[in-house]
């Protein structure tokens, strides 16, 4: 590569897309929204032991304006949905949804008269992730099924390519 | 077979202990013979029967006689008796009254008729303050109208939400409400405040009142709580807490899961420390068939049950700190809760949803290696505590923020209804493990700490000192722990072993096959109880009405957040919006068991 040989070793080239996805997979901004037990195995991966900063997705944020991954984690009563729907809104895209633990992705064992059976109803979602509640290795799989979905993406052009 | 099995129901509730009524059902018909209409008496505990009319001045009898004394009002909640199969009571429904007396450690129960059509009667929150959010979801629940209220708006559903779900005939998937939702709650239109009573700004013009609305989703309400602040300045004027926003609908389920099916559900309620809730509730439908588990069960349970309160308090003090800016606290207590979560899950197989306890025991005997791995994890924990405590007690910043905050006093606290540790911060001794022991909690020797100003640096000192006492009760369990069974040896309330007995034995296939079918399954005698279990949070009571099949007729929560949350109004009049987080972080207020 004749360009690559004239530039020397501390440059390298690549295309924005790849560069852009680079950017955004290694370093989400959680916006936990956590309602229950789900939200406790949250709190879990965030501390210590399991480290979510490896994966550079510790800076959590409460505020939807600063952050691009909502991780739904607990039970979505149909009192919270219309919480939970203006906090997505809220998010500036690009944004990814993880939707944690069987409560948020189907109701769970909770087919009750209040539950929300499944936030997809009401908001798109990423990437599902069974348990009740997962393990924190769950949830860092889900992070990183996140970040393998972004790095498919072609933030430059409109069309996802194939 | 199935006829030689009914007869041992029978049998059982032939058998069910029966003591004579106490002696506060004699007084109030002395007192009020007009009003009580029968009295009853199962399994130990007593309960009157009367009409609604003249309740509150029962109750305030019931309270003020220095004999009786029963200055709390433990809990306030309905049943609806149109499916009961058994005798019922003469009017459609009943609100019940659960008293407990400080003075005499005496429990009794009221149960007021209402009738369907009129559906109300007094409310006695004039005579106790935390009759006020049980008697709101009474009327949420059950559309049940209490005169006098001050504030009887719902609780739970949605403001806008038109049916009364804990009614027999409201189905328990609802009639659609949860594929339709309206993109705004009305809870968040206008101002809250509008048309109540309290220092309102009268003068718009002159007032540098503002409406702040804090959570559901803040950082500091934990996920689901919802507090609409008046302010003046930073000075909060009045507060409303909204809750609600993690109703799942745990009652209702209870009338549609078997006994040993809803165990699974209390692991969801404080999760936390789920252990405490499925030994709370066991203990309970226990104590309603008149059961009696064996010691190696108890013991155990006892180990769990601290050690949930480890779990439990090592997430309040993590949280409280973190809230008030100290985020080392939260990394050094969750590491302690990886090492509960590691012996929780060889004990039980899961790190948080144990659902370890059945009805007559426990599931299954703890590892082999449950001693020495209970054993390192109490070796290290007083050094832990120690590093915390050294972090915060003697820090100025967290002095600072904690003491002099939210004060409330003893007597306020009991009129609150409050439990638990909120309770002895503010300096009443008062711990269901020593008033009514139970699980054997007598044989071991522990210290109840109580503060004595009722801030939320007691509530932390208290917090602290339990964490040292509970190690030093999963010791002592641990050096006494018995041998022998931990079920109790009955077929009609233990599944059989499937691997030695049920592909085995005709009898184990058949009492396996009873167990589990729809409609059978353990079946406990026609009645109610309350019992209720000293958590980390308070007191976590059940009330259990059986109409005598495999299902509970009406099962009832009292969780101690909810009874704790409701003063909370009250504790952040006149504190900054800051102090507002800090004794929200003192009463660590679990959401799933506050709203269930």
């Amino acid at each position: 590569m004749g360009l690559e040989t004239g530039l020397g070793d501390n440059v390298i080239t690549t295309t924005l897309d790849r560069m852009i996805n680079w950017a955004r997979k290694s370093s989400l901004w959680p916006m936990p929204f956590g309602t229950a037990c789900c939200a406790i195995e949250m709190m879990a991966t965030l501390s210590g032991r399991f480290d979510m900063a490896r994966f550079g997705a510790e800076a959590v944020r409460f505020s939807p304006r600063q952050s691009d991954l909502l991780i739904v984690s607990g039970r979505i009563s149909i009192k919270m949905m219309p919480v939970l729907k203006k906090i997505y809104d809220q998010m500036p895209d690009p944004k990814w949804v993880i939707s944690m633990g069987a409560c948020a992705s189907s109701g769970g064992v909770f087919n009750t008269y209040t539950l929300v059976q499944g936030v997809d109803q009401f908001i798109p979602v990423d990437i599902y992730l069974p348990g009740c509640p997962p393990r924190p290795e769950d949830l860092i799989y889900a992070l990183m099924k996140v970040q393998e979905k972004i790095d498919g993406e072609t933030p430059t052009r409109k069309e996802a390519v194939a | 077979m199935p006829e030689h099995m009914s007869d041992e129901n029978e049998q059982q509730v032939a058998d069910a202990p029966r003591v004579e009524v106490n002696a506060t059902a004699g007084s109030l018909k002395a007192r009020f013979p007009e009003e009580v209409v029968s009295t009853t008496d199962f399994q130990g505990q007593s309960t009157a029967l009367c009409k609604k009319g003249k309740i509150r001045e029962l109750l305030t009898f019931l309270r003020d006689d220095p004999d009786l004394a029963y200055d709390r009002l433990t809990d306030v909640t309905a049943v609806d008796w149109s499916e009961y199969p058994g005798e019922r009571p003469d009017e459609q429904f009943t609100v019940v009254y659960n008293l407990y007396s400080h003075r005499h450690n005496h429990r009794f129960r009221v149960q007021a008729l209402v009738e369907g059509d009129s559906c109300s009667l007094p409310s006695v929150t004039s005579v106790w303050k935390g009759a006020n959010w049980p008697e709101r979801e009474a009327f949420d629940m059950f559309g049940i109208r209490f005169e006098g209220h001050p504030d009887l708006r719902r609780i739970l559903m949605p403001l806008n939400f038109r049916y009364h779900p804990l009614r027999k005939d409201y189905p328990l998937h609802g009639r659609g409400e949860r594929d339709v939702i309206a993109p705004e709650d009305p809870g968040f239109e206008g101002n809250p405040f509008e048309g109540m009573e309290g220092e309102g700004a009268d003068d718009a013009l002159d007032s540098e009142r503002m409406i702040l609305n804090l959570g559901p989703q803040h950082p500091a309400t934990h996920g689901t709580l919802r507090l609409t602040l008046e302010l003046e300045g930073e000075e909060i004027v009045r507060c409303l807490p909204d809750i609600g926003y993690l109703h799942t609908g745990f009652e209702k389920l209870a009338e549609h899961h078997n006994f040993n099916q809803w165990v699974t559900v209390t692991d969801r309620m404080n999760y936390l420390s789920p252990l405490s809730n499925n030994i709370g509730y066991a203990r309970t439908v226990e104590r309603l068939m008149g059961l009696d588990v064996p010691p190696r069960a108890n013991a155990i349970r006892v180990i769990l049950c601290e050690l949930s309160r480890l779990a439990d308090h090592m997430v309040w003090l993590g949280t409280h700190a973190l809230d008030i800016g100290a985020m080392t606290v939260f990394l050094y207590t969750f590491e302690q809760r990886e090492r509960l979560y590691n012996i929780f899950e060889a004990v039980t197989g899961a790190r948080l949803t144990t659902s370890y306890t059945r009805i007559g025991g426990l599931g299954w005997d703890v590892p082999e290696n449950f001693g020495e791995i209970v054993r390192e994890f109490v070796a290290q924990l007083p050094a832990a505590v120690e590093e915390v405590d050294r972090l915060l007690t003697g820090n100025r910043i967290w002095v600072d923020r904690t003491k002099d905050v939210g004060v409330i006093s003893g007597p306020d606290a009991i009129a609150w209804n409050m439990t638990g540790p909120m309770l002895r911060g503010s300096g009443v001794d008062y711990d269901l493990r020593k008033a009514e022991p139970y699980m054997g909690y007598e044989q071991y020797d522990f210290d109840v700490p109580v503060g004595e100003n009722g801030d939320v640096y007691d509530r932390y000192l208290v917090r602290m000192e339990e964490m040292r006492q509970s190690a030093r009760i999963v010791e002592q369990a641990m050096n006494s722990l018995p041998t022998g069974p931990v079920k109790v040896d009955d077929a009609k309330v233990i599944l059989p072993e499937k691997a030695e007995e049920t592909y085995f034995g005709m009898e184990s296939l058949i009492h396996h096959f009873k167990m589990t079918m729809d409609h059978h399954g353990i079946a406990p005698p026609l009645g109610d109880i309350y019992d209720a279990t000293e958590s980390p949070n308070g007191e976590l009571g059940w009330y259990v009405v059986s109409d005598g099949t495999g299902r509970s007729y009406r099962t009832r929560v009292r969780p101690p957040s909810f009874m704790n949350y409701q003063a909370f109004p009250d504790m952040v009049k006149g504190h900054m919006v800051a102090d507002a987080v800090a004794i929200l972080g003192s009463m660590n207020v679990i959401a799933g068991e506050l709203d269930r």
